[in-house]
């Protein structure tokens, strides 16, 4: 089920995730914008598959198999654990949707973000906060 | 007992059982070296005796369990697995498919039906997977050595182990060494007559148990010199004659009636009726007041066996203390005693920092207490609410002592005086002072026959507490202009005449219409009384 916008305002200790749901629900193009962000490598084995939503994900801890959408998986526990996934002088909204990556979408606030990205947190405030929704970044 | 490789880390050992089993072992053990072990080496013949437990135990179950999972092996169908981190779960391979997953390449998914019943998918033929690369053995525990777990573990398993041996009969306990019953060398009346009469030849003694021996000519048998110095001191300690009176891991022997009267009966002024532990359902300020005035009737033995040692303590002393020629054993003074494992009495010295003289002192630990500073206070001329430091040596029953310095002079401070009838009257006076001193706890007490007499007067006829304390209020109300008193000058006056735990003193102040917390510790007398 969807989660509802909130009606609060967001300020700067306001948890934000990417909420992927949401977005593969507004975003026709969630998909390729996605695939973007994969290593060079896996970004060729994907570009062949046109739905990921139930494929074989192994768990690194147990080795056990669960079904589920491997492009995220492969996202978070692959290609955003290596040392250039997060490149400086990048664009604001996409430092901030890599660094979610890349901790396994812990949700975080403006001014945790601001030490991790080294942008002011109320700019990030400003961005991520207000009406639109980038990448399906929303208030926890 | 179930046993598996993952319970050699801490909860197998945190949840240790000792049973009877445990208990033959090192009663044979014993039996087979005929030489008295203490605790900690007990303890330690026990984790290696499990340690070989269970590195049977664990074989046996590998061999049950089949091979341990690892995503980069091939299995055929049928191959029985077992999970370490599923928490050894097992089951056998039912079928092989191929994995699919463009993020992950090549490899496979076995189902296996599990032990419990369910079937769960794991992925085989992945050389990447992080889990390829833990050691379980040393994961299990294998690598770890007996003596690194009793250095780990040792005061609980100790703990334990004391507990369960003593609950038995076979073995027989020293302090903390023990010994098969049936193997002590038999120590006869006539050899336990003959300790006694050295040790009357020495006043009582104190004697350590290898000069004792060799006052008995027992060295000349040729017996193990461990076990036969375990065996005379069994002998002495179930005799009542004796009396043990050293400090941990030194045995030191004395005639019982030979000890001073004061460390067999407890003296007058550190007699009491009320034993108020410091209640915990006081506020913060009013426990840390208490619990400051360090007064051995505020404390449980827990509390004081549980402080942890120091190098230097500050104690002010109270009236029954100076009088006493004692110091109380409290979670302060506990940080710089000895300590002793069996005994109540410890036979102790205090060396004076000064003059560097020895005190001969005893501790007597059930009572709390320790007596035998009376000369050494009035040859200081300290007074009640002097401050002593008190330093551990390198010697664990020898202990420095000096008055907290402080240049000779005379002060104000408050002064009893003994009327004709046994009254008594608190004054401001300027007295000679020769320590540093506790302004609220000093009382000079010029007259220490009249209060001795005021006390022997006391042991037929003795007034409520709470009579007591309105007398004490109304004198010492009258030092200042404000009529108000302060619960340390309170409780350290009160201590001249009757010996009063602080929390005794703060029930009577807190349950009384007499009195009324006027803030600041500080209490007056209503109206009404």
């Amino acid at each position: 089920m969807l989660k509802k916008p909130s009606l609060m305002k967001p300020n700067l200790s306001t948890k934000f995730a990417i909420d992927f749901d949401w977005w593969k629900s507004q975003d026709q193009n969630w998909r390729n914008s996605l695939i973007s962000y994969l290593c060079p490598e896996h970004r060729e084995n994907f570009a062949s598959h046109s739905d990921n939503s139930s494929f074989d994900l192994v768990n690194p801890q147990t080795g056990e198999v669960s079904q589920g959408d491997a492009l995220i998986d492969t996202l978070i526990n692959h290609c955003a654990k290596k040392d250039d996934f997060i490149t400086p002088g990048a664009p604001l909204v996409d430092s901030i949707f890599k660094t979610f990556l890349s901790n396994h979408n812990q949700p975080l606030n403006c001014e945790e973000l601001s030490k991790i990205v080294h942008k002011p947190a109320a700019t990030i405030l400003s961005t991520i906060g207000g009406f639109k929704v980038y990448k399906g970044i929303r208030p926890v | 007992m179930t046993v598996s490789p993952m319970k050699k880390n801490s909860p197998y050992w945190e949840k240790l059982e000792i049973g009877s089993d445990d208990l033959q072992y090192l009663t044979n053990h014993l039996f087979e070296t005929e030489e008295p072990l203490p605790i900690n080496s007990l303890s330690l013949v026990l984790v290696n005796h499990r340690l070989q437990l269970l590195a049977k135990e664990e074989a046996s179950r590998k061999a049950e369990a089949g091979l341990t999972y690892k995503p980069k092996e091939s299995y055929p169908v049928g191959t029985r697995l077992s999970f370490p981190e599923l928490d050894m779960l097992t089951g056998v391979i039912q079928s092989i498919r191929e994995g699919d997953n463009p993020g992950l390449g090549n490899f496979q998914v076995a189902t296996v039906e599990l032990e419990d019943g369910t079937s769960k998918e794991f992925a085989i033929n992945m050389p990447g997977h992080p889990l390829n690369e833990v050691d379980y053995s040393a994961a299990s525990g294998e690598a770890q050595s007996a003596e690194s777990i009793v250095k780990t573990y040792g005061r609980q398993l100790s703990n334990q182990l004391r507990a369960a041996l003593d609950a038995q009969h076979d073995l027989v306990r020293i302090g903390d060494t023990w010994f098969p019953r049936s193997l002590l060398i038999d120590i006869g009346p006539g050899e336990l007559n003959i300790a006694e009469a050295v040790l009357d030849s020495l006043s009582g003694g104190p004697i350590g148990i290898e000069e004792l021996m060799e006052q008995l000519e027992l060295t000349k048998s040729g017996e193990n010199p461990k076990l036969l110095a375990f065996s005379l001191n069994y002998a002495l300690q179930e005799d009542t004659r004796f009396d043990e009176v050293g400090t941990t891991g030194k045995f030191s022997w004395f005639l019982k009636r030979l000890e001073p009267a004061e460390v067999l009966k407890t003296p007058l002024y550190l007699q009491s009726d009320g034993h108020s532990l410091i209640s915990d359902d006081l506020d913060d300020s009013t426990y840390q007041l208490l619990d400051s005035l360090d007064d051995e009737l505020s404390f449980s033995d827990e509390d004081i066996n549980d402080a942890e040692a120091s190098d230097s303590i500050f104690l002010t002393l109270t009236y029954p203390h100076w009088r006493a020629g004692s110091m109380p054993v409290t979670p302060l003074t506990n940080q710089v005693f000895p300590t002793a494992l069996e005994s109540d009495t410890i036979k102790v010295e205090f060396i004076d920092e000064q003059s560097k003289q020895p005190i001969s002192a005893w501790i007597v630990r059930d009572k709390k207490y320790v007596i035998g500073l009376r000369e050494w206070y009035e040859e200081k001329n300290l007074m009640p609410g002097s401050i002593i430091g008190i330093k551990r040596t390198k010697e664990p029953g020898v202990m420095t002592i000096s008055p907290e310095k402080k240049r000779s002079n005379k002060e104000w401070v408050k002064t009893v005086l003994v009327g004709a009838d046994g009254g008594l009257v608190f004054a401001l006076l300027r007295q000679p002072i020769s320590a540093g001193f506790n302004e609220r706890m000093a009382i000079a007490i010029p007259d220490v026959d009249g209060l001795d007499s005021v006390w022997q007067n006391r042991q037929t006829k003795s007034p409520s507490l709470k009579t007591d304390v309105m007398r004490m209020m109304t004198e010492l109300s009258k030092l200042n202009n404000q009529h108000h008193v302060h619960f340390v000058d309170l409780y350290a006056s009160i201590n001249v005449v009757r010996r009063t735990a602080p929390m005794d003193l703060m029930n009577i102040l807190l349950s009384s219409e007499e009195f009324f917390h006027v803030g600041d510790n500080y209490f007056h007398i209503t109206e009404k009384a």
